[in-house]
């Protein structure tokens, strides 16, 4: 590692990315093609529909059921190469504490914020107590030019030197990734990453991804950090939360690290080389999931992303308006994800191989059709369990009856059984039994996933900013 | 360190190769020699293709005998599915028991390199290939190689959970445990007790009373799910949660010393360096080595319960898990070294056994006659279901006759030709109800074996030998007896 750091670029355009290269960006909800597409299948099924009810009927739940098995394999698979081990890059403190202070490069370091004053104190103090050279931090606070209140709780803070306010002008859309695209631009470090107002990462997290960067080949763009709540017992929906969370980071994402595929970043605590993000005209401004559309994107120009073994501690969304709202967002920022990457389906086959495009197809879109069916074969087997109507015996006729009650129970078991091993593998040993009662939980994503898919027709940009503060910080 | 995959080489492809070629091997060698494939194998593949036909007797073949567990046919169901119906050739029994083979080969293997066996693991997993109980079990279709994969995989998980503690050991014994429970109802003590060393071992443990709790909670969902599924499905498919279990209390006909006749020597030998192993490692305070010992015996004493209720049979398959089970517990007891004269001794122990098995007196004898097994099977099928069929057309042109229990699927096949219709729950009042104005028959099996363990005999006890007041004898076939269906008339 040398001291050499990139000189700081010129202040560029936010919204570089759909201006130059729109085929990348979800401002376009739809391409004439999709939506061409979509109309015919409508058709099809809707006259299908009409010609032979139940033979189109007995088609989807044959459709449905394959997909289930699909899914219930992979992330059995997911949780075995997971449970092997080796999957993520682990750097001990030891290795981390290494590098001399003068041999680190810059870092820097973009927080956007939005109507949070109340977070700033307790945001400045996380970041102060980073364990690394103060002079070689950048730190960014984007604040929006409306946003009187932040800015005058930044103005009133005692900030360090690396601290430094960027204002973000207002201009549409009013979201979180054009935000940090202004502050790309300034960033002034070779690595680069991003927080929210309350996250508290690890303090020596950023030494240990300069480590990681510099055992990994130049194909490694992206390390993504683990997440984790400080306030995973405040209340049941905290536990699920936690327990999803658990499987989510310390288990499914590591899968994917190890099978070397597409990693669906998280929202924070991504760590990147910044000159590739530059590359990559950085995040789109008009993706409420820019996290996972950059993660897709990173892959398809030939970069990986691993996850690096350090946790950042967020406060888990408590209360069910504001959780529904989260939700909402993450999975229309997955129906964006999907739409924008399959516009040239055959396009992205030819760049990231067919195994890579079965991984796309299961994670972001398997992930929002799953959320959208799920409550119709609830329905339909607890229907069949109390009147044993002989009409769903007709539907699931022979090995889908079998294969469709694997899926209920053994798919079902596999998910509730990762919660529990992702609690138990973050230490969370009393949450265990929270989450073998996870279901319940289920209920909500899926009324959750069906408010984002109206939502996406209605407002596909809309950003439903979750609040926080419910909940005092970690100590 | 950077986990990108490397490109696989030439000996990592022939690494990946040597696992499906060796499971081709083994398949083939099952269809030369398949005069030894055993009835259950093809009873099974029947059981299989009656779900596939969306039968009411498949679903409930599946769920309602706790002698007919649920998940090995569901194992042969996806191969069956992707297969055409060769009449009652069991190609996918021949299969998943090559496949099944392969896999407790190189999870054995797997487990040892975990627990910091060096080389000398590959004796042993050479003496468990050797080992006639395992040859025996790849090559006759039953159900024997899957539950030796399960066993193996639980018992390894248990001893690295003790030995090393991780995730990864609690898990796999979880996995295995949960899938026993679907595979064997004779198992489920044993998995209870595998559970308890667990539960004893987390007693001990300093660790937080949370983290105990999640341990056990970890360790046992899996088989507790199982367990209540399958109560489930029963409640959904035979109207009653444990009809499965009603046949446990049944005492079979056949003698006790009979059923006992099928514990031989080497059997007793297995048991006893399990049991070694156990002492050892209860000397040296070794926990993994200890346990792994202890649930390698434990099969020995089941099948004596078994056997004392009349309900062991051959091929048994909770006798043939002593074999694998053993060697495991041997292979753990060296505590890791992977070099040393404790590994070579328990090493030569292993290749002893399975010596011993092939030449002990009277080896022979724990296997199934060939008139039992699949040739038996169709045998059985030319020669009495036409005779059967043309016997009663003689006495009606409306004759139905009800076959039943699972034996019957070898009779009659998966799909209910007529007039024979499969009955794996029947009833008086629903059989004449349902075919009104046919003249009614009963064909049931000699309780002999697992034919014993019928739900037909906790429903009608004397049913075979006296026959019920609704029943009149009507011939004996073989090992069928006809009963003609007594009713009142309209």
């Amino acid at each position: 590692m040398t001291a050499r750091d990139p000189a700081p670029p010129a202040a560029g355009d936010p919204l570089a990315l759909a201006r130059e290269h729109p085929e990348w960006s979800a401002q376009r909800p739809f391409t004439a093609g999709q939506r061409r597409l979509a109309i015919a299948l409508a058709l099809a099924v809707l006259a299908a529909s009409i010609a032979a009810p139940w033979g189109t009927a007995r088609a989807f739940v044959w459709a449905s059921t394959l997909f289930y098995v699909a899914v219930t394999a992979y992330k059995l698979a997911l949780v075995r190469r997971s449970v092997a081990g080796g999957a993520e890059i682990a750097v001990t403190e030891a290795e981390a504490r290494a590098p001399a202070d003068a041999d680190l490069p810059v870092y820097s370091v973009l927080v956007p914020l939005y109507r949070e004053p109340e977070s700033l104190p307790q945001l400045v103090d996380s970041l102060r107590r980073m364990d690394y050279p103060p002079e070689k931090l950048d730190v960014q606070l984007l604040l929006e030019e409306d946003d009187d209140a932040t800015r005058a709780a930044a103005a009133a803070l005692d900030l360090p030197p690396s601290f430094r306010v960027t204002v973000v002008p207002v201009s549409f859309p009013r979201t979180k990734p054009k935000a940090c695209n202004v502050g790309l631009a300034l960033a002034r470090g070779r690595y680069l990453t991003i927080y929210d107002a309350e996250d508290q990462p690890e303090p020596d997290q950023l030494r240990k991804a300069v480590v990681a960067f510099g055992r990994c080949g130049p194909e490694v763009a992206c390390l993504q950090s683990r997440l984790n709540f400080y306030n995973p017992r405040q209340n049941w929906l905290t536990r699920w939360f936690a327990a999803e969370y658990s499987a989510w980071f310390d288990l499914f994402l590591p899968g994917l690290s190890g099978m070397g595929t597409i990693i669906p970043l998280g929202g924070t605590s991504n760590h990147f080389i910044a000159s590739v993000l530059r590359e990559l005209m950085g995040w789109d401004a008009y993706n409420v999931t820019e996290d996972c559309d950059l993660g897709v994107r990173l892959f398809r120009r030939g970069y990986r992303s691993r996850m690096l073994a350090t946790t950042t501690w967020e406060e888990a969304c408590g209360r069910r308006r504001f959780w529904i709202r989260q939700r909402s967002r993450w999975v229309k920022g997955y129906i964006q994800t999907y739409l924008v990457h399959m516009r040239q389906p055959l396009r992205l086959l030819r760049e990231i191989g067919p195994r890579h495009f079965l991984h796309f197809q299961i994670l972001v879109g398997g992930l929002v059709f799953s959320l959208l069916i799920n409550p119709l074969f609830w329905f339909l087997a607890l229907l069949w369990c109390l009147f044993r109507l002989e009409l769903l015996t007709s539907l699931f006729p022979g090995l889908v009856f079998i294969l469709g009650a694997l899926c209920l129970f053994a798919g079902n078991f596999t998910f509730v059984y990762a919660g529990a091993i992702g609690c138990y593998r973050r230490g969370y040993f009393d949450l265990v039994k929270y989450a073998v009662v996870s279901p319940v939980y289920w209920l909500l994503m899926s009324y959750s996933a069906w408010r984002a898919f109206l939502q996406f027709f209605s407002n596909p940009f809309l950003w439903e900013k979750t609040q926080h503060g419910f909940h005092p910080p970690r100590t | 360190m950077d986990s990108t995959r490397r490109e696989p080489d030439g000996r990592a492809w022939m690494r990946r190769a040597a696992g499906p070629l060796a499971a081709a091997l083994i398949f083939a060698g099952g269809l030369a020699g398949w005069h030894r494939v055993s009835r259950e194998a093809s009873i099974g593949e029947a059981m299989c293709h009656a779900l596939l036909d969306n039968s009411t007797a498949g679903r409930q073949a599946l769920v309602s005998s706790a002698w007919w567990p649920p998940l090995p046919t569901l194992a042969r169901l996806l191969l069956a599915a992707a297969m055409p119906d060769i009449e009652g050739w069991p190609v996918p029994s021949l299969l998943l028991g090559a496949a099944c083979g392969v896999g407790v080969v190189m999870l054995l293997l797997r487990t040892l390199a975990r627990l910091g066996a060096g080389r000398i693991r590959y004796a042993f997993a050479a003496a468990l290939a050797a080992h006639p109980a395992f040859v025996d079990a790849c090559l006759d279709g039953s159900n024997t190689a899957l539950l030796m994969l399960l066993a193996v995989l639980a018992a390894g998980g248990l001893a690295g959970w003790l030995a090393r503690g991780g995730l990864r050991h609690l898990v796999g014994f979880a996995a295995g445990a949960g899938l026993i429970a679907g595979s064997s109802i004779a198992l489920w003590p044993w998995i209870a007790l595998a559970f308890a060393l667990i539960a004893l071992d987390q007693a001990f443990d300093p660790a937080s009373r949370a983290h105990k709790e999640a341990v056990l909670i970890l360790a046992a969902l899996p088989a507790l799910s199982m367990a209540a599924l399958w109560c489930l499905m029963n409640w959904l498919i035979m109207g009653d949660p444990f009809y499965f279990l009603r046949s446990i209390p049944l005492r079979a006909p056949a003698s006790a010393a009979a059923a006992l006749g099928a514990i031989t020597r080497p059997h007793l030998a297995a048991a006893a360096a399990a049991a070694a192993a156990l002492a050892v490692g209860l000397v040296r305070r070794d926990k993994p080595a200890a346990a792994a010992g202890l649930v390698g015996a434990l099969p020995l004493a089941v099948a004596i319960l078994l056997a004392d209720r009349g309900l062991l049979w051959s091929p048994s398959a909770e006798l043939a898990l002593l074999a694998p089970l053993a060697i495991l517990a041997l292979a753990v007891l060296p505590g890791g070294r992977g070099r040393g004269r404790g590994s070579a001794v328990a090493a030569a122990a292993a290749a002893g056994l399975a010596l011993f098995a092939w030449f002990a007196p009277g080896a022979a004898d724990a296997r199934a006659p060939a008139s039992d097994g699949f040739a038996g099977t169709i045998g059985e099928r030319n020669t009495w279901r036409p005779r059967i069929e043309s016997h009663v057309r003689r006495q009606s042109r409306h004759a139905v006759v009800f076959v039943c229990g699972y034996d019957g699927f070898g009779l009659v096949g998966p799909r209910g030709r007529s007039p024979f219709v499969h009955a794996l729950d029947f009833d008086f009042q629903a059989a004449e109800r349902d075919y009104h104005g046919c003249a009614l028959f009963l064909l049931v099996p000699e309780p002999s074996g697992r034919s014993g363990a019928e739900s037909l005999y906790w429903k009608f006890p004397g049913l075979y030998e006296l026959g019920t007041r609704n029943t009149l004898f009507n011939g004996d076939w073989g090992r069928w007896r006809l009963y003609e269906v007594v009713q009142a008339p309209r």
